[in-house]
């Protein structure tokens, strides 16, 4: 049932599991949390707020979300295992949703559970969660192209670019992605001007300017017959492959915002 | 029926803007005491085409809106829901900012603002452009408009009208879908497999949207695994995300809804009522 006031928690493993200071899964759910309060604080409609668990595992991550966000992410202080909820979330918040990585976590009443990766019963991409949260909260969501026809654009980004860089790009737009292949971060966007800022970058190189997402794969060695080269680093292979029933590698998908060597 | 909707606005009265939780026991209770029999029902609604071009961008052809409309007919004809329109009252509005608004946006609001072309009471105000963004189009819903008024209508990717330049989405279908929205329908995979889904019994609940054409033979799908025994994903539904030739229907449950939300909060659209009687749309 769609609520006028919807609390998202932030679980502590969905924080600080992952090589960088806050998971960028993390960083993308608070993206699409703030850009939708914004909108909602200017069209009005419902509310929304944004909250984090905050234990010893995640107290180091939290702190860099709040760093990097540019409106509240709300700490929770929650010991580890014990029941989140509606209850912790500020007064006037009429359901929570816990963002988190496992079904382990007890949940307070009024709260439903989004695990990462689960297509029925939790959030199958964290790029989804903007439309997810719309749902919730009754707002209208626009008719989408199919994502495996949008196409976006390609940058290698030098070696030594901060973490902050990367998260903050992430945060501006939820469903972009990287990976780093050697020592370098190849990032995906499907915003035109975030892409051209990046570009910008000193020492970044432009990739591509319309690369399908979910054509691109990581080989190891060169490109197979019939696949382009994107980027090569070491021994491994960025390549876009042609529609296939048995592609070569290893999906984007399944490799972002991790490091290949 | 005149009596009957002189009580139902009292109910919209009560109801303030926006206040979903107390929308859905409304709708029970009012289907209930109703006891509404879509089949009994007619309503034409007379649409307002607003292209906003940038140059020779977003021009639509007179071809291109009757078939849209056409496209409405013969979508919306087993509600017993029709479309009109005239070339007269066409507005086109040369703004390269407009022309690029994106969804809730500081622009839309502004265009919006400036060219409604219908009191939104009394007719769909059906705006073109080019959003980006991979953006088709997107809609207010029934129970927005008395709040925000400026804001309701649909808007659509230029290319998605028939004769487009967006296929596979250039059948218009785009435009069944959103209007679909605007008179009150969510998406059939609306909060995925947790409850209540779309408050549309007869659409079974699937996690996600399905795009393209998936098979018929592939069913189920993503239908949720607690679906009834027998159930099919909607992969045919208008209110789906699939490619514009693979959308043929609405369920009875979803027409039924449409009247339950039109009765509730757009009662100016049904032929007979007090709104309507003697009022051709009120142009602004």
């Amino acid at each position: 049932m769609p609520v006028r006031a919807l609390c998202l928690i932030l679980d502590a493993m969905v924080l600080a599991s992952g090589d960088y200071p806050v998971h960028p899964e993390a960083v993308a759910l608070a993206g699409a949390a703030h850009h939708l309060q914004a909108e909602l604080e200017r069209e009005g409609g419902a509310t929304l707020t944004l909250a984090a668990v905050r234990d010893e595992r995640s107290a180091a991550a939290v702190a860099a979300l709040q760093g990097i966000a540019e409106r509240e992410v709300l700490p929770l202080n929650v010991e580890p295992g014990a029941s989140v909820g509606l209850a912790d979330c500020p007064g006037g918040a009429e359901m929570a949703i816990l963002a988190a990585r496992d079904g382990k976590r007890p949940l307070g009443p009024g709260t439903l559970r989004w695990q990462l990766g689960d297509q029925y019963y939790g959030l199958a991409e964290t790029r989804e969660a903007g439309r997810r949260l719309r749902e919730e909260l009754g707002q209208p969501v626009p008719r989408t192209r199919n994502p495996e026809t949008i196409t976006g654009g390609l940058v290698l980004l030098p070696a030594g670019t901060p973490d902050e860089t990367l998260l903050r790009a992430i945060y501006e737009q939820p469903g972009a992605s990287w990976l780093t292949l050697g020592e370098r971060a190849v990032f995906y966007t499907e915003n035109g001007d975030q892409e051209d800022r990046l570009a910008a970058l000193p020492g970044a190189t432009r990739l591509s300017y319309a690369v399908h997402r979910h054509r691109m794969r990581v080989v190891e060695g060169g490109a197979p017959p019939g696949a382009e080269l994107l980027h090569r680093e070491g021994g491994q292979a960025l390549v876009v492959i042609p529609d296939a029933t048995d592609p070569p590698g290893t999906a984007w998908e399944d490799v972002r915002f991790r490091t290949v060597r | 029926m005149a009596e009957e909707i002189v009580a139902r606005r009292c109910a919209t009265q009560d109801l303030s803007t926006g206040d979903l939780a107390r929308m859905i026991a409304l709708e029970r209770e009012y289907r209930s005491t109703r006891g509404i029999q879509p089949a009994e029902l007619q309503a034409t609604i007379p649409v307002y085409f607003v292209h906003i071009t940038d140059g020779a961008l977003g021009r639509i052809s007179v071809s291109q809106r009757a078939r849209q409309i056409d496209v409405l007919n013969a979508a919306f004809a087993p509600a017993g829901i029709s479309f009109s329109h005239d070339e007269g009252t066409v507005v086109t509005v040369d703004d390269a900012g407009f022309y690029r608004m994106g969804h809730r946006s500081l622009r839309e609001r502004q265009c919006k603002s400036q060219h409604q072309a219908v009191d939104p009471r009394h007719g769909l105000n059906f705006y073109t452009a080019s959003p980006g963004e991979g953006l088709l189009g997107w809609a207010t819903f029934p129970h927005e408009m008395e709040g925000d008024p400026d804001m309701d209508g649909v808007v659509m990717l230029d290319g998605t009208l028939p004769e487009g330049d967006s296929p596979p989405y250039n059948m218009g279908m785009t435009a069944v879908h959103e209007v679909g929205h605007w008179l009150g329908l969510y998406h059939t995979f609306q909060g995925g497999c947790t409850p209540l889904g779309d408050e549309v019994d007869d659409t079974p609940a699937h996690a996600a949207p399905n795009y393209g054409k998936p098979a018929d033979s592939q069913q189920p799908h993503n239908l949720c695994p607690g679906a009834p025994s027998g159930s099919l994903c909607p992969i045919h539904n208008y209110m789906n995300y699939v490619d514009d030739d693979w959308m043929n229907e609405f369920t009875t449950g979803q027409i039924e809804r449409m009247w339950t939300q039109v009765d509730m909060f757009r009662p100016g659209l049904l032929a007979g009522t007090a709104e309507a009687v003697g009022l051709e749309a009120v142009v602004w």
